[in-house]
């Protein structure tokens, strides 16, 4: 008789694949990141190289750009996973489907979240943030990166069988990240003007606890339903 | 004992008139008769208070007459968010029961939902224009609706991206849900910034507390617009019926029954 392996176990385990899937690939994991900095020179040419107006706009700026990107990042979410049958085997395994979606996204954002926000200080150098906003921009990221990556999960399940799926990715996520943006932002804003922040990170952290707690749930349903013929 | 009886004879007939009307025949012939009669209030609801709203209601005294477009953008603006909220109701009733009218009632929803979330907007552009001076501001309200209107649109998008009806009926009704969570949040989060930022910068005039001639063409227009969206709603499940269930007899035999009766 074999015995099971106890949900922490596996959640480390499965923490262990997929960090080697983005070592393996290392190309595939950078693009986000890449992307990222490519938009970030599109601004200051698009807009004006003026540094006052550009520090008034980076914030905002960085934060669009994380979004996009993440989008970018979303669209082959479950799709390798899909494909090889691995999520076919998420089900029928003795844990909970909701479980394995979970330690996913988790490894998702511990991977891009943290990279993403390691990076947010050389994306601040480039559109001249004052870097006493460059703390604040990056607990913002390392949280708002959490909400995020649920988000963009429920977006891909959803599209799994879809025809073209970049728009609907979107149209399905971004309803889903407006709190985001907003409450990130004020947090940022209120920073620079000498106020507390409390309030929009007390609401973004509800939203991290809202999404990890509810949203896996949808995401294990959307599976299923991707998963019925 | 009799008490008991009577409890049970409830549930019975709950259970019959759940089952009946789940069933798309019975649904189908049911509601033939209907059409005529909701069509008929929509236009008398809709003539009455548009007509009294647009020609004889007085002109607000700060706003003149281009405060008559809320006898459009009021009533558009409240049927969607009722739209959602029934479509939502309707997603769950489909995920949890797997009824198959379900599906067809919460599809038959969506364009509706685009429709007059599109309606409000419009209209509360060409209102903003003279009230406020702008086509459009990024006011809580404004951004909301943009917001309701963006779920519609994906919630449409993605049952018609999914092949496999089952899977596409499925997926679109799992989105109305999360959005019918999301929506309160949305609202919330979107009010709070409003206020953050722009605080002062313009106020809609404090409302005046209107006068009867106002308001009673106003909630007449309100009826008849959700008896227009009960005109569409039923229209496109019947079509819908039609659609799926084309090649049954019943329907066949319904088929070829009208169109003897046209000649």
């Amino acid at each position: 008789m074999t015995s099971l392996m106890t949900l922490r176990q596996l959640f480390w385990l499965a923490l262990r694949r997929e960090g080697l899937l983005v070592v393996q690939k290392p190309s595939q994991a950078l693009q986000p990141l890449l992307f990222l900095t490519l938009i970030m020179a599109l601004f200051p040419l698009a807009i004006s190289p003026d540094q006052n107006l550009l520090a008034t706009i980076a914030a905002g700026v960085i934060w669009i750009a994380v979004l996009l990107a993440s989008y970018l990042a979303s669209d082959a979410f479950f799709a390798e996973d899909w494909q090889s049958g691995i999520i076919e085997q998420w089900r029928y395994a003795p844990y909970p489907l909701a479980w394995c979606v979970q330690i996913k996204i988790v490894a998702h954002w511990l991977l891009y979240g943290v990279s993403i926000t390691l990076m947010a200080p050389l994306l601040a150098l480039l559109l001249a943030l004052p870097w006493s906003q460059v703390p604040i921009l990056m607990l913002t990221l390392f949280l708002g990166s959490a909400i995020i990556a649920y988000s963009n999960a429920l977006a891909a399940a959803l599209t799994l069988r879809a025809r073209s799926a970049a728009v609907l990715v979107l149209l399905i996520a971004l309803p889903l990240q407006i709190p985001v943006v907003i409450f990130a932002m004020a947090a940022i804003h209120l920073q620079a003007g000498g106020e507390s922040i409390l309030v929009p990170l007390a609401f973004l952290l509800s939203l991290w606890l809202l999404s990890a707690a509810l949203l896996p749930l949808a995401i294990a349903l959307a599976l299923q339903i991707m998963m019925t013929i | 004992m009799t008490i008991n009886n009577s409890q049970q004879n409830w549930g019975v007939m709950f259970k019959r008139w759940f089952h009946q009307w789940g069933s798309p025949r019975f649904f189908f012939e049911k509601t033939t008769a209907w059409v005529p009669y909701l069509t008929a209030m929509a236009m008398i609801f809709l003539g009455v208070g548009l007509g009294w709203g647009l020609l004889w209601a007085p002109p607000d005294y700060q706003q003149g007459n281009s405060f008559r477009l809320i006898y459009l953008h009021v009533p558009a603006a409240s049927v969607a968010l009722s739209i959602y909220a029934l479509m939502a109701t309707f997603s769950v009733v489909s995920l949890v029961w797997k009824i198959k009218m379900a599906d067809i009632w919460a599809q038959s929803c969506v364009l509706s939902g685009v429709l007059f979330t599109f309606i409000a907007l419009m209209t509360g552009s060409f209102w903003g224009k003279p009230t406020w001076g702008t086509w459009w501001q990024w006011d809580a309200r404004l951004t909301s609706m943009l917001v309701l209107g963006f779920l519609f649109i994906g919630v449409m998008l993605l049952r018609s991206a999914i092949e496999g009806r089952e899977a596409a009926n499925k997926a679109a009704a799992l989105l109305s849900v999360v959005g019918v969570v999301n929506l309160p949040i949305i609202k919330y989060s979107v009010n709070w910034w409003n206020t953050l930022h722009q605080g002062a910068t313009f106020t809609l005039t404090e409302k005046p507390p209107m006068p009867s001639e106002m308001w009673v063409p106003l909630l007449i227009a309100l009826l008849g617009v959700y008896f227009l969206f009960a005109v569409f709603w039923l229209l496109e499940s019947r079509l819908l019926i039609l659609q799926r269930e084309g090649k049954s007899q019943w329907l066949q035999r319904w088929i070829t029954k009208s169109l003897d009766h046209k000649g």
